[in-house]
């Protein structure tokens, strides 16, 4: 048994001595080359991935400037398979593009998506004198996308805005803001106007009845302490003797009040409180940028239903640490008031008198003012009424443009119907325009 | 005898074991990496499906106007120039048709075209019978080419002529009350492309047909003189060129047509009478027209501007919205004349159509460019 044993032992270890020893076999042969690889995926337009969520905040007035209802965060997604909600709009992928007209395709246009939001009396700054509730307590949102374009349809209903019992703006389109008015103040027959100098105290020598008027004195009559002043009679048939008509210029005012307006806000990176900063730029409750963070951008797409509406277009606007600004571009109106002069720039080519108080021409729509029917403003030919019916001149406070380049990158039709405005939106998901957000 | 089958079992036991775990030569070296694959193909728009569309023509009248209903577009390469199938062929390289009413011919077009015979559309013929169609697309845009040629017939009043001046006011101290008679000498020169925007039930069949006398100006009731679909969500798109209110601007009026009523548009002041609206944003044109109720509710009409460098000539046009001045009520003469409409730059939706036609030995060339997806919904997807 030991022999076996040995002998066992012996062939294992002359086994392990040749396995430790023994040549290598020689080296095989070179692989072959490796087959060629799988064609790479075809390309993709980056434009059909959907665009990255984000938030926005919009905001509705009711013809008054001060009074700004809203909601400050909207969450926007594009996840298919989110459930709108009273905070997020989810955007639905479209085939056929929405109809941007103002009228609501519902869910025809829009998918099945869509989010009521609860609006709130956003008081940007409770410093502001007569900042007011518009009481818009109710908005709809639906958002839809194709790969080239996004688009927003909002829908609110107006509310009468009350100060005490007192309206101040009613339920309406709101399509005639800042317009100007000239009326004779009453009591035109038993007035005169007094010189300057003919007054012992100057200070107290405007004669308020006429308001609006200003009166450019004739040389002449420039001098001191001679009573009466009769050069300065405005009356028209002034007879007497040595009567020298002054130049009058009638004065006109703005009306107070604005237009129903929808703003919409993009933060390119919400920071918390960009709100606040957004609003108080745009809405011109406070200008500069000492407290803007310098990194705060936000899109703001501002419709108007005067300013931007004839037009079909929103304004396009941005707030940067430099404050709000317009983007480049032809704005879609320009201002028609002098502030300092108190006088209108242009007038219908149809004016004087195209609306003024009495009779029919009371009914005489006066927005838009397209710049094409406008003429330089002229001072002859207003009616005055008489003292007991003094007339009511209106010119518009805005001028219609076309606007251009990035001021006119979202389209916009609105529609009022029946206390309900539904203002629906197009943008290019990609302006290519530095002062826009892009989706 | 046992021992030596042991010793030979133990040997075979050896040689198994060396033959189990004895090295083996080393491996070969690694074969070259194989050549990479080739690149993905890049991206390229999807080739739009074949689809229906329509076609029409007119000579300086608005109710006489020929065409083909139902023309087929396709984008494959199956079909071939014929009958009434138009081949869109596609455009590779940088050239791309000229859009100027000039006939480029092989140069811009490949020298492909279908010869579309054309009947009569409505109540009246206007005699033109057959009409060139070209299409062609890229990456971006779709274009068209329609060329026809104008036919003389005295009987029925056709004339080969541009038609430039299709109306004028007229100042006549015997027209009550405002002294202005409008004086009608014709039409345009139209031609029409139709396509669905959303599907038309039997546009398949019957074309542009369908929305023909199908509506009222509130309602779509079958049989009523009125162009209309059949409900509000069934949209065609118009592609419509004219020879006086879009030609001079450079852009085709781009309009729709669903089975709605008309929307008020800014621009025209006397409403439309059917389903067809335009898109949104400014026309190529405005009437020139103001007009008041007198007493007796009877409307009464007068040119709302004049221009201000051809006061009171023949009604040249174009008049353009920067050439008006105001109207003024004295200082005219029997006779003297202004136009009827303002031409004006469109904007938004409505200028979506580049488009230029040119009037050639009484042969009109038409070319149109538009994008291929504007992303407005009044407006067709190709």
């Amino acid at each position: 048994m030991r022999k076996w044993s040995f002998i066992l032992f012996c062939l294992t270890a002359l086994a392990g001595l040749i396995v430790l020893v023994g040549c290598e076999g020689d080296t095989g042969l070179t692989g072959a080359k490796g087959s060629k690889g799988r064609q790479g995926t075809a390309g993709y337009d980056p434009n059909q991935l959907p665009p990255a969520d984000r938030v926005f905040a919009f905001v509705v007035t009711n013809a008054t400037e001060n009074a700004i209802d809203g909601k400050k965060q909207v969450h926007l997604t594009f996840d298919s398979t989110a459930k709108a909600t009273r905070d997020t709009v989810v955007a639905s992928k479209v085939s056929v593009p929405p109809l941007i007209d103002g009228l609501d395709g519902e869910e025809y246009e829009w998918g099945a998506q869509k989010s009521k939001i609860a609006l709130s009396f956003l008081d940007p700054d409770s410093a502001i004198v007569g900042a007011r509730d518009s009481k818009l307590k109710s908005g709809v949102v639906r958002v839809a996308y194709d790969d080239d374009n996004i688009y927003f349809q909002f829908q609110w209903q107006e509310q009468p805005v009350k100060i005490g019992e007192v309206e101040v703006a009613s339920v309406g389109e709101s399509k005639e803001p800042s317009m100007l008015n000239f009326k004779y103040k009453s009591g035109l027959a038993n007035k005169w106007v007094k010189r300057f100098s003919c007054e012992a105290k100057p200070d107290s020598a405007w004669d308020t009845s006429y308001t609006f008027v200003r009166v450019t004195y004739h040389p002449i009559c420039v001098t001191p302490n001679q009573e009466p002043c009769s050069c300065y009679d405005l009356r028209p048939d002034h007879t007497l003797p040595g009567y020298i008509a002054p130049d009058t210029s009638y004065l006109w005012v703005e009306k107070t009040g604005g237009e129903d307006r929808l703003v919409v806000f993009f933060p390119d990176e919400a920071a918390a409180g960009w709100q606040d900063v957004a609003f108080k730029q745009f809405f011109g409750f406070s200008t500069g940028s000492s407290d803007i963070p310098s990194n705060l951008f936000v899109d703001v797409w501002a419709w108007g239903a005067a300013r931007t509406r004839p037009v079909s277009i929103a304004d396009d606007w941005s707030i940067s640490a430099a404050g709000a600004k317009p983007d480049g571009g032809q704005a879609p109106y320009m201002d028609n008031y002098i502030a300092s002069d108190s006088l209108p720039r242009y007038m219908n080519r149809r004016d004087p008198n195209v609306r003024t108080s009495p009779g029919s021409k009371s009914t005489v729509a006066i927005y838009p003012l397209w710049y094409f029917d406008a003429v330089g403003y002229s001072r002859f030919g207003w009616e005055k009424g008489t003292d007991r019916t003094p007339i009511n001149c209106y010119l518009p406070g805005i001028i219609t443009m076309i606007p251009s380049g990035s001021r006119a990158d979202v389209y916009t039709a609105a529609r009022f119907d029946n206390g309900f405005w539904t203002v629906e939106m197009k943008r290019a998901r990609r302006t290519h325009n530095g002062d826009d957000v892009q989706f | 005898m046992k021992k030596l089958m042991m010793l030979i079992l133990s040997g075979l036991v050896a040689i198994l074991l060396l033959q189990v775990i004895g090295c083996e030569g080393n491996a070969g070296k690694r074969g070259t990496i194989g050549d990479p694959g080739d690149t993905g193909d890049p991206y390229s728009q999807p080739v739009p499906d074949n689809r229906y569309f329509a076609l029409a023509i007119g000579n300086n009248s608005v109710v006489a106007h020929n065409g083909a209903p139902k023309l087929y577009l396709v984008f494959d390469t199956l079909h071939a120039n014929a009958g009434d199938t138009v081949v869109c062929q596609r455009l590779t390289g940088s050239n791309v048709p000229e859009v100027d009413g000039i006939d480029g011919g092989s140069a811009e077009w490949n020298d492909k075209y279908t010869d579309i015979v054309l009947r009569k559309g409505a109540l009246y013929d206007n005699k033109i019978e057959t009409a060139r169609v070209r299409a062609a697309y890229d990456e971006n845009y779709i274009y068209f080419q329609v060329k026809w040629t104008e036919v003389t017939d005295s009987a029925l009043g056709l004339a080969v002529a541009e038609d430039l001046y299709p109306s004028k006011w007229v100042f006549d101290s015997l027209v009550a009350p405002l002294k202005w008679s409008k004086v009608v000498m014709g039409d345009e020169d139209r031609v029409m492309l139709m396509f669905e925007i959303t599907p038309l039930d039997w546009f398949e069949h019957d074309g542009c047909t369908v929305t023909c006398h199908a509506g009222t100006e509130t309602a779509n009731i079958p049989g009523t003189n009125y162009h209309s679909t059949k409900s509000a969500q069934a949209k065609m798109d118009i592609w419509s060129w004219s020879s006086v209110t879009s030609n001079p601007t450079g852009y085709a009026d781009d309009k729709y047509m669903d089975g709605t009523g008309q929307i008020p548009d800014a621009f025209e002041v006397l409403k439309y009478t059917d389903g067809i609206k335009g898109d949104i944003g400014r026309a190529t044109s405005m009437s020139n027209l103001f007009f008041v109720y007198t007493t007796t509710d009877t409307s009464a009409y007068r040119p709302l501007y004049l221009s201000a460098t051809d006061p009171d000539s023949i009604a040249t046009y174009p008049l353009w919205d920067w050439q008006i001045t105001t109207y003024t009520v004295t200082g005219w003469r029997l006779g003297f004349a202004v136009p009827t409409f303002v031409t004006t730059v469109p904007t938004l939706s409505r200028a979506d159509i580049m488009s230029r036609g040119k009037f050639d030995n009484g042969t009109w060339t038409v070319e149109f460019r538009r994008l291929r997806a504007t992303g407005n919904g009044d407006d067709t997807k190709f």
